[in-house]
């Protein structure tokens, strides 16, 4: 699976790098997955790939557990969807499925972290692989 | 306004204690912060749940023997309230008078005792997350509330 995670804006927080980082590196083993971050929704647009099955993330979309995500994975995969497509943004965009993570704000530096970690935990789940809370 | 956070176990990753300094660096702007961490109890894969309420029991103590009588114990816990920033920035300055503190459990949750105990249930998502990564986003959000 192609994972992309579209965001507009920037990460200046080494730590949150650091973090965003070492779940890059645990999920190669699983999947591609890469950051592609955007100055304005232009440019957004003009990234985003509508082959993809597009996911839209803000506050406003619907509550999603660890074990709902693994199963969204898996079954993209099994169905033949290799590009998936996870875009934060409260733009107005094309999506397939509107999600979201929390009901509060939050830096987006956080949001990648938390949406590297919860990819990372989907694959353990989906391959039964022990992983701590 | 003080602002206690308590949680359970240790954080290892560097790359998450670091983001929690900053964020307690950035709380204590604007209130007085105290951080206590209490040990956690072993908790091998396979436990039953008799032992799985000993372990949260145990720790729930050790949780229970650091708040004070007048503290408003808000505690993070799975069927707790999920409220955008803006609501709980509201809580929050209803509450600035009290001493507000704030509970993570271990990775099996917090006891009955310390759930009994608590004035405020509060639910960041439904993901489960690790307990490190809660404090970081907890810290993060408080910062975010105070500012």
């Amino acid at each position: 699976m192609n994972i992309k995670i579209y965001a507009i804006g920037k990460v200046k927080d080494k730590n949150q790098l650091n973090a965003i980082k070492e779940y890059d590196k645990r999920l190669g083993r699983y999947c591609k997955i890469e950051m592609i971050l955007v100055k304005n929704k232009e440019m957004l647009l003009k990234k985003l790939s509508y082959k993809s099955y597009v996911i839209k993330v803000s506050t406003e979309g619907e509550l999603f557990t660890s074990e709902g995500l693994a199963e969204k994975i898996k079954t993209l995969g099994v169905s033949g969807t290799s590009d998936m497509a996870i875009v934060y943004s409260e733009e107005d965009i094309k999506w397939d499925e509107h999600l979201a993570v929390s009901k509060m704000d939050m830096s987006l530096g956080m949001f990648m972290t938390i949406l590297f970690e919860q990819i990372y935990r989907g694959y353990r789940i989906i391959h039964n692989q022990a992983y701590h809370k | 306004m003080k602002i206690t956070f308590i949680s359970v176990g240790k954080i290892k990753e560097s790359f998450y204690t670091k983001q929690i300094e900053g964020n307690i660096k950035n709380i204590k702007k604007y209130a007085q912060v105290q951080v206590i961490e209490v040990p956690d109890e072993k908790c091998p894969e396979k436990l039953s749940d008799k032992e799985m309420i000993q372990v949260k029991d145990k720790e729930g103590e050790r949780i229970l023997s650091k708040i004070n009588s007048g503290d408003f114990v808000i505690a993070l816990a799975i069927e707790g309230k999920m409220i955008s920033t803006d609501d709980l920035k509201s809580l929050i300055k209803m509450k600035q008078t009290s001493s507000i503190v704030f509970i993570i459990g271990g990775s099996l949750g917090l006891s009955e005792k310390v759930l009994k105990r608590s004035n405020y249930k509060l639910s960041f998502s439904r993901l489960t997350f690790p307990h490190q990564l809660m404090k970081v986003l907890l810290t993060e959000q408080v910062h975010m509330v105070v500012k």
